[in-house]
């Protein structure tokens, strides 16, 4: 149809000039026919001409950070078009709780990630995309091993001892954030305060991130595909002794310890030669640790007519894991479809469709190859023929590694959606929406059938066995909205009323048989039909909610909007299920007001103000209604396995909903030279805490819930914009975001936790580190001397004494906090450190030029402690290495004050004290990019609208005093068997037709 | 709700006996042995160590698992005592089951005031607020195990048909109530609980003293009380059950113990008159020596014992009693743990007579028939008649020693023996000199220190009650000295 009409229509030429709101020209900006794909680039004075077209054809100019714009030619023959910055614009929508809102008119605390950032980035799980992008919220990446690299995620601190997630909406159905790819989402929005997101009362208390993803437009379809190539390290490891440094070392110890050396020079001179397999020089990290790749690549349509639109992402991830034995592929595909129907598009039907099946690949037990991967040096890992060796008769992962034992899980994730919206009047609208997802995984956990030489001669022979297990995890969820808006005069009035019922339901059944006929043939009727064992579970969850929302706005500078939910949860025990979660806020536009309309620096300053309540009820899938007689506690008699039960757990009959209260102000003050300040301060108390109870073990009972006390996060964040556009054609923008937030626990109804070395104290953070305080070393100074007949050392008057241990030279002397002369474990221990940054900050550098774009992404905390104990960091436990400082141990010639001596009496050294916790800040450059967009005018030719190359690098650098691992790592983390974190170098390609 | 029927009732029972199994690495039997001057474990880890070593503090895990583990028993047991009294079930299958759970109750009861002392007395369902609870005079507990056992005597059946064996017996809880008499310095009572139990006429010594611990003489005559194991399905927990010969590689047997077994002629090594010869010390040992301990040399399977070539013996010696030879699959063990056998009863009503001031001729006999199945002389034929209370005290503690050496009821010997001389350094071989595979006969026995252990007068005799429950529950202050 086109053709004809540019037949009947006379044609013409048209030129024309492209500038931005400051009048400057752009250059290089995209200028086509709507409807064809022919185009033209602005060239370095902004200009460009077309050729063919009619007076009803319409251009659209698109350039990067900048809205587009279409215009209709008409009759003019040259034209000059303005293109504005793409955030400034003061119609930006972001989505809130059930709807959309203008930015503009928002009175709570929302963040938003600029997801155009991400595109290129080799993001593996959508979660990473919020690490350091939005004020107030803190991103950790748990690991680096594929397919579990997701971040934990806590919005304005951790307000709860349980599950402090999120919930997490993708396109209007609670979800995982690992289940959208993060080429897909359009947009993200973090609902920070409670009047944002108490409309999701229920499981609000957390925060919500809802996520919308992308939808089709009418027009021309649009494909493009994005496609990387990666290679994976671990960023750090610790620095390890070698063989001959760790053989003497030990013998040291054992000296120290009044035992019997365990190297002679003999085995010594052996390691240092490095000849003989037996005494080798490993180190393990090297063994389990290597180099992994990684590819990624996407497919993208979108388009559609006037009445149907559609968009469809298909993709497909490889990563190889730098652990041995590791990898993960995952394929995932979703699609978006809106239909409209009757006068006025009066009736719209929407479908969405997302799936991905993962497919994981890791040792039956990342545990042990964790552990493992911290062996000292000396034990050999082959003997001079090759075979595999037992590490002191025992276990050796990598050989079983090697012969096949690994756990292979299939997760396939199906989400359906099926909603549609109906104008019942001009300003009224009923919408009704019902989704289902179901997760299903398959679980695959095999141990090879190994040999293994032991070092004494003989074999030890580990059998096969695998566990298989089947999961089934469904929500279902409904929702029915009423939606009226409605603008008269000055006013603007928005209700929403609505009603969800959420259903959870968990099956799962498990398999188990030993002694299987080959390694490779994983299959469970293969084993031993004798060895067999079987076990299954199920587990239910029903939420049902009433919510509204009354939105009004007074001549766009006064905006009021309160919220309300009613939940009931099945978690609880009759009388005690339901929960009510109120909110309200208000926002000032002051710039509207006459008397600053004057100050034309200003483009915005608005002031906000919210308080709400919201919910939690989040305890697993603990069922607190009554006491549950737990199977599988069973004893066998004469041969026979007889089923026995028992109570294992104490239940609360009375428990019912956390509550979290919110208070937020905030400031939002754009200027018109670029910058823009976003600011808030909230103070967000949590009430009825759920937590586990210590009760008096002996009633011999597991911990019940409980209603437990108060904790408070106070906090600020703020973020500055500033963005410029050069004449020389640069283009700027940089984002700082920063965040202080206190933890406290503020109240508690149940027992203080004063354990070592996390505790749970009023006053203090949750789970702070809590032990002694180390104040130097023991030297020989302090003592009078060896008592040869009690065989200890007898300390000089005054000189502080210990209750758990007689002290010893070289020993580590610990702070006598209660002045009594002797440290113990009731007075002398206080709270050494927190889990939580004083101060979290990210800065975003971009800049455009002539084609070249470069990107870089520093995040760093600070004020931050890590606690790195046993394996590496406590001289010799187990079968671990030390880490490389330990040379620089005390010894009778070497005084050390910082370091102790090393010694294989573990009452000595595996005490909790500042000795083992770190310094855990660190800044990183977590992502550095460098790309080039090749010229729009050469590519049209041949059918490309636009291809760009680049070069990325996500974890590229560190700054950190930690000792240990990656000093990103998990809260709650002790000791060594972490996954390491991992540097990614990536070069990608991203083409538009 | 439950308890409607016979079966239900048995479930929960189950229940009960469930808990009785070692769950955590400290609470299996043979690591009180690592605590004695018996065995040695260095991987400290394990929790042994630092118990033995008499540097246990109130966070040491031992003590921790043990009071867990018998809290578990007593609670699952009021729990199951409560509720099958209201079952609909007739009284002739409630009352041997209330007894069954009576028994552990006081097995459970035993074993914490032998370790703690005063502890909290707790024989019923409490609501958490009343389960603030203070602990109570060891007497006033002893009191309670002793209502509890006589209650479970009464109430038991002799024995089982097969299908049951394991259960509690009458002469369980009687020999339990010996035991814990005897503990307690009640020499009297101890030693007529002791011939209840042989008046049962129910148990004899078994007559092949290595057979006695292996799978397949199980259920023998001898067997008072186990922890029963089945193959796959209710297997012995890990780490019981790589206590397979050559594979579990911490468990370690001392020079001291090993020289403490007397010659074939009944003679202890240090006597000059002996035969013994220090570099080919196993010849015309006590048969028992051979069938507890790897020996340096010893022949198991097609491989030989070298202690030179393994890192984690620094004594040169380990254990073999309960050791399973050629098992398929070392983390499938299915030996029963005997907590309880007939020659215990012997040795310790042998025991309660002396102590109680009696040097009678039954003593004699009843240590006599203990040595008679291994083969050893009699006291009168070695030792002498017309022995004094303190060397036939002198003979039964030996006797002890040697019989029951792996079985765990040497740490507790010690305890409430009071015996300071026993808590001394560890000594083993010097390995290095046991070394060259092809010509043991070149190799040269010496003994050398391997660990330090000392006595510490302060902590005494008893276990610290874990911080972690006091931190919970104040009233269990104070400690016990020392901690």
């Amino acid at each position: 149809g086109v053709t004809a009409q540019t037949i009947q229509q006379k044609t013409s030429t048209i030129s024309g000039k492209v500038i931005d709101t400051k009048g400057e020209p752009l250059i290089g900006v995209t200028v086509r026919i709507k409807g064809e794909s022919n185009g033209t680039v602005t060239d370095v004075d902004g200009a460009f001409s077309i050729k063919n077209v009619t007076p009803s054809t319409v251009l659209i100019l698109s350039y990067v950070g900048m809205n587009n714009a279409e215009v209709v030619v008409g009759n003019q023959k040259t034209i000059k078009l303005t293109l504005s910055d793409k955030s400034i614009g003061m119609d930006e929508v972001v989505v809130i709780g059930y709807g959309t809102q203008k930015k503009v008119n928002l009175t709570g605390s929302v963040g938003n990630v600029q997801m155009s950032d991400m595109e290129t980035r080799p993001l593996t799980d959508a979660s990473l995309a919020l690490q350091g992008t939005v004020a107030g919220v803190y991103a950790l990446q748990s690991s680096g091993k594929p397919g579990d690299d997701n971040a934990i995620i806590s919005i304005r601190g951790i307000g709860t001892f349980g599950n402090n997630n999120p919930l997490v909406i993708i396109d209007g159905f609670p979800g995982n954030m690992s289940d959208v790819n993060a080429n897909d989402i359009k947009s993200v929005s973090v609902l920070k305060d409670a009047a944002s997101s108490s409309i999701y009362g229920n499981r609000a208390a957390n925060g919500v991130i809802l996520i919308t993803t992308k939808r089709g437009s009418s027009g021309k379809m649009s494909v493009s595909y994005n496609g990387y190539f990666g290679v994976q390290q671990a960023t750090r490891l610790p620095n390890v002794l070698n063989s001959v440094q760790y053989a003497t070392l030990k013998n040291e110890a054992a000296a120290n310890s009044g035992r019997v050396a365990s190297f002679t020079d003999a085995d010594i001179q052996k390691f240092a030669a490095h000849n003989d397999p037996m005494y080798p020089d490993i180190n393990y990290f090297d063994v389990y640790y290597g180099k992994a790749q990684t590819q990624n690549h996407r497919l993208s349509l979108t388009g559609g007519s006037e009445n149907v639109q559609f968009a469809f992402m298909l993709g497909q991830l490889n990563q190889d894991g730098i652990m041995v034995g590791t990898d993960y592929k995952k394929t995932d595909f979703r699609s978006n479809i809106d239909a409209f129907f009757l006068k006025d598009k009066q009736l719209r039907i929407s479908t969405k469709i997302a799936g991905n099946l993962g497919v994981k690949n890791e040792p039956t037990s990342v545990w042990n190859a964790t552990w493992y991967a911290t062996l000292a040096p000396i034990y050999p890992l082959q003997n001079a023929a090759g075979q595999y060796m037992s590490v002191n008769g025992e276990l050796d992962p990598y050989a079983e590694i090697q012969a096949g034992s690994t756990r292979k899980v299939k997760r396939y994730d199906l989400s359906a959606q099926a909603e549609a919206e109906y104008k019942i009047f001009k300003d009224l609208s009923a919408q009704v929406t019902y989704g289902y997802n179901v997760m299903s995984s398959n679980e695959n956990a095999f141990n090879a059938n190994v040999v293994l030489q032991n070092k004494a001669g003989g074999t030890k022979t580990e059998q096969s066995d695998l566990y298989i297990k089947n999961e089934t995890d469904v929500q279902t969820m409904f929702t029915g909205l009423l939606k009226y808006n409605k603008t008269f005069g000055d006013h603007d009035l928005n209700v929403l009323a609505g009603y969800s019922e959420e259903e959870f339901t968990y099956d799962w059944q498990s398999g188990y048989r030993k002694n299987f006929v080959n390694n490779t043939q994983r299959i469970l009727s293969l084993g031993d039909a004798a060895s067999q064992t079987n076990d299954a579970g199920s587990y239910d969850l029903g939420l049902r909610s009433y919510f509204g929302r009354i939105n009004y706005g007074f001549q766009g500078k006064y905006l009021l909007e309160a919220n309300i939910r009613r939940d009931a949860s099945s978690r609880f025990a009759e009388g005690h299920q339901w929960g009510t979660f109120p909110s309200f806020s208000a926002g000032w536009i002051a710039s509207n007001e006459s008397f600053l309309k004057s100050a034309n620096w200003i483009s915005l300053l608005k002031l906000r103000a919210s308080w709400g309540r919201l919910g939690n009820q989040n305890i697993d899938n603990y069922y607190n209604g009554s006491d549950i007689l737990a199977s599988g506690q069973n004893y066998s008699l004469g041969g026979t396995l007889y089923s026995g039960v028992a109570i294992r757990d104490m239940t609360n009959k009375l428990l019912t909903w956390e509550t979290a209260q919110q208070l937020n102000f905030g400031v939002d003050f754009n200027l018109k030279n670029g910058f823009e300040l976003t600011a808030d301060y909230f103070n967000k108390k949590t009430k009825d805490l759920l937590k586990r109870q210590p009760i008096p073990a002996t009633m011999a009972l597991g911990y019940p819930f409980a209603n437990a006390g108060e904790v408070q996060n106070e906090g600020i964040e703020g973020s500055i914009t500033y963005r410029k556009s050069f004449t020389n054609g640069l283009k700027l923008r940089t984002t700082l975001n920063l965040a202080h937030i206190v933890n406290k626990i503020t109240k508690l109804d149940v027992n203080e936790e004063f354990t070592s070395p996390k505790a749970i104290i009023i006053g203090s953070a949750i789970n702070s580190f809590y032990g002694y305080q180390m104040d130097g070393i023991y030297q020989t100074s302090d003592f009078t001397g060896y008592d040869q007949i009690q065989k200890k050392w007898i300390l000089k008057p005054g000189v502080v004494d210990v209750t758990d241990f007689s002290a010893e030279p070289g020993d580590i002397k610990f702070k006598d906090l209660n002045g009594d002369g002797v440290v113990d474990q009731n007075h002398d221990r206080k709270v050494l450190g927190k889990q939580f940054p004083d101060l979290s900050y990210s800065m975003n550098i971009n800049l455009e030029w002539k084609g070249f774009d470069f990107s870089m992404f520093f995040q760093g905390v600070q004020g931050i402690q890590g606690y790195f104990y046993y394996e590496i960091a406590t001289p010799f436990s187990g079968v671990a290495n030390l880490g490389s400082w330990w040379m620089d141990r005390w010894t009778p010639t070497n005084p050390s004050n910082t370091m102790p001596k090393v010694t294989l009496n573990e009452t000595h050294t595996n005490v909790h004290s500042s000795f083992y916790m770190e310094d855990a800040s660190y800044l990183r450059l977590k992502n550095i990019e460098l790309g080039y967009t090749i010229s729009p005018t050469i590519l049209s030719k041949i059918g490309i609208s636009s291809l760009r190359v680049y070069g990325n690098v996500q974890n590229a650098f560190t700054l950190t005093k930690f000792k240990g691992f990656d000093p990103e790592q998990k809260t709650d983390q002790t000791r060594a068997e972490a996954f390491p974190q991992v540097r990614v170098m990536t070069v990608g390609v991203n083409v538009n037709f | 709700t439950f308890y409607q029927n016979e079966t239900q009732c048995k479930m929960a029972l189950m229940g009960v006996y469930n808990a009785l199994q070692p769950n955590a690495t400290p609470t299996h039997f043979y690591q009180f042995e690592f605590m004695s001057d018996n065995g040695y474990c260095q991987a400290a880890w394990q929790g042994s160590n630092e118990i033995g070593s008499w540097s246990t503090n109130s966070n040491s895990w031992g003590p921790n698992a043990k009071w867990s583990q018998d809290y578990a028993i007593i609670s699952r047991a009021n729990q199951f005592i409560q509720d099958i009294s209201t079952a609909s079930v007739s009284d002739d299958v409630k009352a041997p089951m209330v007894a069954e759970a009576k028994f552990l109750r006081g097995y459970a009861y035993s074993d914490l005031i032998t370790y703690f002392g005063d502890v909290p007395l707790i024989t019923k369902v409490l609501p958490l607020a009343d389960a603030y609870v203070k602990r109570n005079a060891k007497a006033e507990v002893l009191t309670q195990i002793l209502t509890d056992l006589t209650d479970a005597a009464s109430g038991l059946p002799t024995s089982y048909s097969k299908e049951n064996i394991g259960r509690a017996t009458k002469g369980a809880a009687l020999a339990y109530k010996a035991k814990i008499l005897l503990y307690n310095q009640k020499w009297a009572e101890a030693a007529q609980a002791a011939k209840d139990v042989m008046d049962l006429k129910v148990y004899d010594f078994y007559p092949n003293y290595s057979d006695l611990f292996t799978e397949a003489h199980e259920n023998n005559v001898e067997v008072i009380f186990d922890i029963q194991y089945i193959p796959t399905t209710q297997s012995q927990p890990w780490p019981a059950e790589p206590f397979v010969l050559g594979t579990w590689q911490t468990s370690n047997i001392t020079a001291d113990m090993i020289n403490s077994y007397y010659m074939t002629n009944g003679k202890p090594i240090t006597d000059a008159t002996s035969g013994y010869n220090d570099q080919n010390p196993y010849k015309n040992r006590d048969p028992r020596l051979d069938a507890t301990v790897v020996l340096p040399g010893t022949k198991y399977g097609t491989a030989t014992f070298i202690p030179a070539s393994y890192d984690e013996y620094p004594c040169g010696a380990k254990p073999r009693k309960y050791a399973e030879y050629g098992i398929a699959d070392v983390n499938n063990s299915s030996l029963n743990t005997i907590l309880m056998r007939y020659a215990d009863i012997c040795l310790m009503r042998a025991e309660a007579l002396v102590e109680s001031g009696s040097t009678a001729q039954e003593i004699y006999d009843l240590i006599d028939k203990v040595r008679a199945r291994v083969g050893m002389p009699t006291v009168e034929s070695v030792e002498g008649t017309g022995l004094s209370q303190a060397q036939l005290r002198q003979i039964i503690r030996h006797e002890r020693r040697v019989e029951f050496c792996m079985e765990g009821t040497r740490y507790a010997d010690m305890l409430r023996w009071k015996d300071e001389s026993l808590v001394h350094d560890v000594y083993g071989y010097d390995k290095t000199k046991l070394s060259d595979p092809t010509n043991p006969a070149k190799w040269v026995f010496s003994q050398i220190k391997i660990d330090t252990r000392t006595f510490n007068a302060t902590k005494g005799w008893l276990w610290p009650i874990p911080q972690s429950d006091i931190l919970i529950n104040k009233n269990l202050l104070p400690n016990n000295p020392g901690y």
